[in-house]
């Protein structure tokens, strides 16, 4: 029972809410913008590098309220950066095809890794779990790290969050509405490209607090770009190209699936994510929750 | 208060809109009759900044507004009703029309709710009803109530009587012109509906193919019937 089912599930949730957490900004951006910002998880590496960088700095043990200070630092860091993004790249982007985007925030995502290179060298690094995460409990035979459960709470919390807002606040609802038809929205007096830029900056910002969030249980390497990417796209696609409910639920499922696929198969770990997003996309290629903006 | 052209129109390559000139005075009602295809919605979007392609001058009260983006002219008072209304259909009915609130001019405030209803008394009853639930005429009427929320200047209305029952046009004409009266709304209507564009305006722009082949009072358009059966008659 523990190892079949309770433990896989956990393992597939806690892999779950990593994804979902490193692709609430993508979804964001592309939901309301829709530019595929290839260049993301570069973001999110940064973030996680300036995390390092301040755990280094400021020395020795870190508790858990600073250790999420720390992660902040880093979203509000990597939200700047978004607002150069923005005005550099993104903006002009929304003048021509779709298709111009992915080219751009590639190019962008090789420029991440050629400034993390830079800055931050070549070498690995990695970052201790501050010390009330690093335990483990145990219900029963279930083993679960501390930090997997934090993260699967950070998860839960974030989505319970962004759903919150997005379903009843002024904020929220002015989200759906520039999403669902921004010439509209303009008409009746909105500045969207300031809408914009907010969003871009929220997105990076929220790309750059996952990196130091998820720091701890990552290596740290100009590799970290990608490490998420394929997830993080199957989930964004599978839950319905840009809405934050679909996503939470794409990444769970997907997650959830590969865990028990990974444990039945474990000679070809990760396969059956994206047996999972084909069969997902085969019955349903609308996605999870088709036709909702966010 | 708004003196426009000659103004050229393009969607990419196509031509709409060739040399047209308009102009409205404050408080005027101006309408922009033609058939389906002659560019009347063309010209309203140009007005707003929101689509084509714009050559030619656009002056409000003095200033050149041709280079503004469209939420920076709602935001000079003027309010849109686009021909497909785009009513948000994740909204009620009574954050539809506080959306506009965004247009409200710089030291203004915009209606209340409760004033919207007195003129559109039949919002009132679906205050919490989402977007998608109403019919084609409810989304017309909330369209224009919308815009009217924000105490815009001037409203440039694109067919409102399209697809609409009759009745609920009557009711739309009353209002518009009990508007323009009580608080001096300047009016442009681009319709097809001659019946309707008479009872809410005291000229008219007659389009075909994206040229104005008459303007004058209704009068003037009255004593030159072959004008109606060579540009209006289907």
């Amino acid at each position: 029972m523990v190892d079949y089912v309770l433990s896989p599930l956990f393992n597939g949730l806690f892999m779950a809410m990593v994804v979902f957490l490193f692709t609430t900004g993508l979804t964001l951006i592309f939901g309301i913008l829709r530019v595929l910002n290839f260049a993301h998880g570069g973001f999110f590496m940064i973030g996680a590098y300036v995390a390092f960088s301040i755990v280094r700095l400021v020395g020795g043990e870190t508790s858990v309220l600073a250790y999420l200070a720390i992660s902040t630092v880093a979203g509000i860091v990597v939200g700047l950066l978004g607002l150069v993004v923005e005005r550099v790249i993104f903006r002009p982007l929304q003048k021509v095809d779709e298709a111009y985007s992915l080219i751009a925030t590639y190019a962008l995502l090789l420029i991440t890794e050629g400034a993390v290179k830079a800055v931050w060298g070549v070498s690995f690094h990695s970052v201790a779990t501050p010390d009330l995460l690093g335990g483990a409990v145990f219900a029963g035979d279930l083993f679960m790290p501390t930090y997997a459960i934090f993260i699967i709470a950070i998860g839960v919390a974030s989505y319970a969050l962004l759903e919150w807002v997005l379903q009843h606040t002024d904020t929220g609802k002015l989200m759906k509405s520039v999403a669902s038809d921004p010439w509209m929205a303009g008409m009746l007096g909105v500045n969207v490209p300031r809408f914009y830029t907010f969003i871009v900056v929220l997105g990076f910002f929220l790309a750059g607090i996952a990196g130091g969030l998820l720091l701890p249980n990552q290596t740290l390497s100009p590799n970290l770009a990608s490490t998420f990417v394929i997830q993080a796209f199957g989930a964004l696609i599978v839950g319905g190209m840009g809405n934050i409910r679909g996503t939470f639920l794409a990444a769970i499922m997907l997650c959830v699936i590969d865990s028990f696929g990974s444990l039945l198969f474990s000679e070809v770990p990760g396969l059956f994510f994206y047996i999972a997003m084909t069969a997902a996309l085969l019955l349903r290629p609308q996605g999870l929750i088709a036709g909702a903006r966010l | 208060m708004l003196e426009a052209g000659p103004l050229d129109m393009f969607y990419g390559d196509s031509h709409i809109i060739q040399g047209v000139s308009i102009a409205v005075r404050e408080g005027e009602g101006i309408a922009i009759l033609g058939r389906n295809g002659v560019g009347k919605s063309t010209l309203l979007k140009g007005l707003m900044a929101g689509g084509p392609q714009v050559r030619g001058p656009i002056r409000h009260e003095g200033a050149e507004i041709g280079r503004l983006s469209n939420f920076e002219r709602a935001r000079r008072g003027f309010g849109f009703v686009p021909e497909d209304r785009r009513i948000y259909p994740h909204l009620t009915v009574a954050e539809n029309i506080a959306m506009s609130g965004h247009a409200v001019r710089a030291g203004a405030s915009p209606h209340t709710l409760d004033e919207i209803y007195g003129f559109f008394p039949m919002l009132r009853g679906l205050s919490n009803r989402l977007g998608f639930e109403l019919s084609g005429g409810q989304q017309q009427v909330l369209a224009i109530a919308r815009a009217v929320y924000a105490r815009p200047a001037c409203l440039l209305l694109d067919e409102p009587t399209e697809g609409i029952a009759p009745v609920i046009v009557e009711e739309i004409a009353e209002r518009l012109i009990e508007m323009r009266r009580a608080s001096g709304l300047t009016l442009i209507l681009a319709e097809q509906n001659v019946w309707f564009a008479r009872a809410c305006t005291t000229r008219l722009y007659l389009l075909d193919s994206g040229r104005v082949v008459f303007s004058g009072s209704w009068p003037e358009f009255d004593a030159q019937p072959e004008l109606s059966a060579r540009y209006l008659a289907v």
